[in-house]
């Protein structure tokens, strides 16, 4: 018995190894890529000042639609930000989610909000519109006032309302750099296949802000906040553009994407309880459905990244509202995966069905299991003498040095192209985290991602509470 | 410890699996830890080398222009000979000193510009010679550079950027031609514009129109040409909306007698509705029954504007129609045709579109 008990465990640490090898490999593979692209990204950004084209008539109108759910505590100052946007033809719709707080009083007030008419332009089912705001001071500004029924739910409100060819999805807290439009839109101008396109996050937490704007760009000082804004460029810089350059974006995060009404409306909106059933990962899931919109009717389309629009957003400073995220996110991503399970390997739906699907359901969505027992046998191999000193060394390798590397990367790819931490403490301090995270930082978020994926199994449904502090604005002046 | 000692003391005595399996393979794993150790603290060295090159840059980049800034403003407000800047510009720097021109170039307009870009003239052959370079996006800064500075005097270098593999040189020399308002290259721009069809229609025409009304008489033949295709006569016939060119008109109006290609007869209604005349009507009022939503949304605009009394009932009718699209366009052609209290007996009646009319009131009071 003890010997099929150890034949198993030494088994599953090779299962383990070789998985731990396989994903780093394509993270270093989707490195490489972005490398390749960030640098031919920022050429064509000199060789094509796309500002001097948006200055003309022919710049398409956006309608940036921005779900408000219990934010009393940024929502004026998100949606300042966004009347400071620069670009020349965009409303701003900002839903109010049946919030039980003063999200939409501070509206009213900071905007001085009346009451008007506005013809929805769509039939997306949705909880009740209980009112329409416009401000007098911004007439681009339009508060729609509704029943709860989540973040999904209030962005097809937003999407009902939207009269422009294009609208952009954002959170609420959220803040938009001015450009992010400019830059975003890009896709769009140069591609008219282009349906959807999807900026870079990043983190708020330890930057300056004033009036909406962040003015002084800084890297988390806690350790929390800091990891997540290393995780963020790596997710970001690396992953993403490298799946972009492959023409399989999965995900564009519901924090900032723009999107092509049109497709987005056929396709059947976001998707709630109310229209193709709920999930807490509507972000991705719209990704996906548009791929299967789109190749299941021959329409020509392409998904693309922009790495330089930058929306800032607050990420959470405790464990547990972290672990409530991920847990989140994780749901979200195997509910979208299971629900398009169809795709899976799929040659009608090109590279998505055969290269994006099965790496995002081997390593993203199941790969938490294997990386939770692969711990937990290790630890176990350990302690019965099962491993050798060889054994532990690969291991480490793998699961560590080799995710240090990828993390050292992405470092290294945002000094490339976008250098927005100038201070070189903050770069050196990457470097620490790059190496701190592995020693428990990423053994946590898998242990949520893990639960998260046992929740969707389980169908759990909900959000979690997000605690909201504010944009940082006092913290980092008193520095 | 090196790799093979270690591989020689396991902590503890391995399994029977461990013995079959482990030697080779997980050998090679630990050398390749060594082997990322390396990597991972090379990539580090690298990225900080790379930071300080990139201050360095920036430093470097502080230290030119201060010196260039004040006798270029001197340049600009004719106290300074374009001698006495070159004076400034080293046998390596001239590269920089172009790019520093580019930035002034983007911002002047007029007499100003032309003196930035005879600063350039004598820098620009060795970004000429670029326009051939094998990577395609160095053929395209070079085109631009080129475009931005070097107009006229190397237009014919520029118009054969058009036929460049890469298409966005091409786009980027299209750009230039066009912006420099060079006219008798409008032909030529105009014969590869199915090379952009990919490239966002509107801002395409608009590229078109920031020509001015030289371009005109070029975009009415395209669009009045059968053989040029669909796509390029849509963008020919949105240039010349945004032109308000009143000739366009007749042509326009012509092409709407076919509704094969409603997305074409759409852009000639909106030319109609931009530049029509009353003789136009009886075309525009036929296309109100159009199938396609597009065209009856279109028309619908089209009838706001050159309409009378005679078609306040078929707009009533487009407010109801099933397409909101639609509805919202003849909403907004009430509008443009004075019939407010219409509109305001519509909004205090209809059941299920009040709010549009509304809607379209309250932006009649903005």
């Amino acid at each position: 018995m003890t010997g099929v008990v150890v034949f198993a465990i030494t088994a599953f640490n090779y299962v383990v190894i070789t998985y731990f090898v396989l994903l780093n490999t394509v993270y270093l593979i989707t490195s490489l890529i972005a490398f390749r692209e960030i640098r031919r990204y920022i050429r064509r950004l000199k060789s094509l000042d796309i500002g001097e084209f948006l200055l003309s008539a022919g710049v398409p109108p956006i309608t940036v639609i921005m779900p408000a759910y219990n934010e009393e505590a940024t929502c004026v100052e998100s949606t300042r930000s966004l009347l400071t946007l620069n670009y020349a033809n965009f409303e701003i719709v900002v839903v109010n989610d049946g919030s039980r707080d003063d999200t939409l009083a501070r509206l009213t007030q900071a905007f001085d909000l009346v009451p008007a008419a506005r013809l929805p332009t769509a039939d997306i089912a949705t909880a009740p519109v209980r009112r329409v705001y416009q401000s007098r001071r911004f007439l681009s500004l339009w508060v729609i006032d509704k029943e709860n029924g989540g973040k999904a739910d209030a962005l097809n409100t937003g999407l009902n309302h939207c009269q422009t060819p294009l609208f952009c999805a954002m959170d609420a807290d959220s803040l938009l750099e001015r450009d992010a439009l400019t830059r975003i839109v890009r896709p769009f101008l140069e591609n008219g296949d282009t349906i959807a396109a999807g900026g870079i996050i990043r983190i708020a937490n330890g930057c300056q802000v004033e009036a909406g704007v962040v003015t002084d760009v800084r890297l988390p000082r806690k350790l929390l906040p800091g990891f997540q804004a290393l995780e963020y460029l790596r997710a970001f810089l690396a992953g993403r553009m490298g799946w972009a350059a492959f023409d399989a974006t999965l995900i564009i995060s519901g924090a900032f994407g723009l999107f092509r009404r049109s497709i987005v409306v056929d396709a059947g909106g976001y998707a709630t309880a109310r229209t193709s059933g709920a999930t807490v990962g509507e972000d991705m899931e719209l990704v996906v459905r548009l791929h299967r919109h789109a190749r299941e009717r021959g329409i020509p389309y392409r998904i693309s990244f922009v790495p330089d629009p930058v929306a800032w957003t607050e990420c959470p400073e405790t464990l547990t509202v972290l672990a409530r995220q991920r847990d989140r996110w994780q749901r979200g991503m195997a509910e979208s995966l299971i629900r398009h399970r169809t795709m899976l390997f799929n040659r009608r739906y090109g590279r998505i069905g055969l290269l994006a699907f099965p790496y995002f359901y081997i390593f993203e969505t199941f790969g938490p299991l294997i990386e939770i027992g692969g711990y937990a046998t290790f630890v176990t191999a350990i302690l019965l003498g099962q491993a050798s000193m060889l054994f532990v060394v690969a291991f480490f390798a793998v699961a560590f040095v080799f995710g240090m590397v990828l993390s050292v990367a992405a470092v290294g790819l945002e000094e490339l192209g976008f250098r927005r931490y100038p201070r070189l403490g903050d770069l050196v301090r990457l470097f620490g985290l790059a190496v701190l995270e592995n020693l428990g930082y990423r053994q946590l978020t898998s242990w949520w991602r893990f639960r998260g994926l046992v929740s969707a199994l389980r169908r759990k449904t909900g959000w979690g509470d997000m605690a909201r502090r504010g944009f940082p604005v006092e913290a980092a002046r008193s520095r | 410890m090196t790799v093979t000692a270690l591989a020689a003391v396991p902590l503890q005595v391995p399994s029977r699996v461990d013995l079959v399996l482990r030697q080779p393979v997980l050998l090679l794993l630990a050398v390749g830890v060594g082997v990322l150790m390396v990597f991972a603290v090379a990539l580090g060295v690298s990225v900080v080398l790379l930071r300080i090159r990139n201050t360095r840059t920036a430093r470097r980049w502080a230290r030119l222009e201060a010196k260039w800034q004040a006798v270029i403003l001197d340049g600009l407000a004719e106290e300074a000979a374009p001698a006495a800047v070159w004076r400034l510009v080293g046998p390596d720097e001239e590269l920089q000193f172009v790019d520093y021109l580019l930035r002034y170039a983007r911002r002047l307009k007029g007499a100003e510009r032309e003196i930035v870009r005879e600063l350039a003239q004598p820098y620009l052959p060795r970004i000429a010679a670029r326009v051939r370079h094998e990577d395609a996006d160095r053929r395209a800064r070079a085109v631009y550079t080129i475009g931005q500075l070097g107009l006229p005097r190397y237009v014919d270098l520029v118009t054969q950027a058009l036929d460049d593999d890469a298409p966005l040189v091409a786009m980027i020399a299209a750009l230039a031609l066009l912006q420099r308002g060079l006219i008798d290259r409008v032909d030529a721009v105009l014969a590869r514009l199915h090379r952009f069809v990919n490239w966002d229609p509107n801002l395409l025409a608009s590229m078109l129109a920031s020509v001015g009304q030289g371009v005109a008489a070029a975009l009415r033949r395209a669009l009045g040409d059968g053989t040029v295709p669909s796509t390029v006569r849509r963008i020919a016939a949105t240039s010349l909306r945004y032109l308000n060119d009143v000739l366009a008109a007749d042509v326009a109006a012509q092409l709407c007698h076919d509704e094969s290609d409603p997305e074409l007869v759409a852009a000639c209604l909106r030319v109609l509705a931009a530049v029509g005349r009353p003789e136009h009507l009886s075309v525009v009022r036929r296309l109100m029954g159009s199938e396609n939503f597009v065209v009856r949304a279109a028309a619908a605009s089209a009838l706001g504007t050159l309409g009378g009394p005679a078609d306040l009932a078929v707009l009533r009718q487009a407010y109801e129609d099933d397409s909101r699209w639609v509805a919202i366009h003849a909403a907004r052609a009430l509008r443009q045709a004075g019939e407010i209290e219409v509109l305001q007996s519509l909004a205090a009646s209809h059941r299920t579109r009040g709010s549009l009319a509304m809607q379209v009131l309250t932006e009649t009071e903005r």
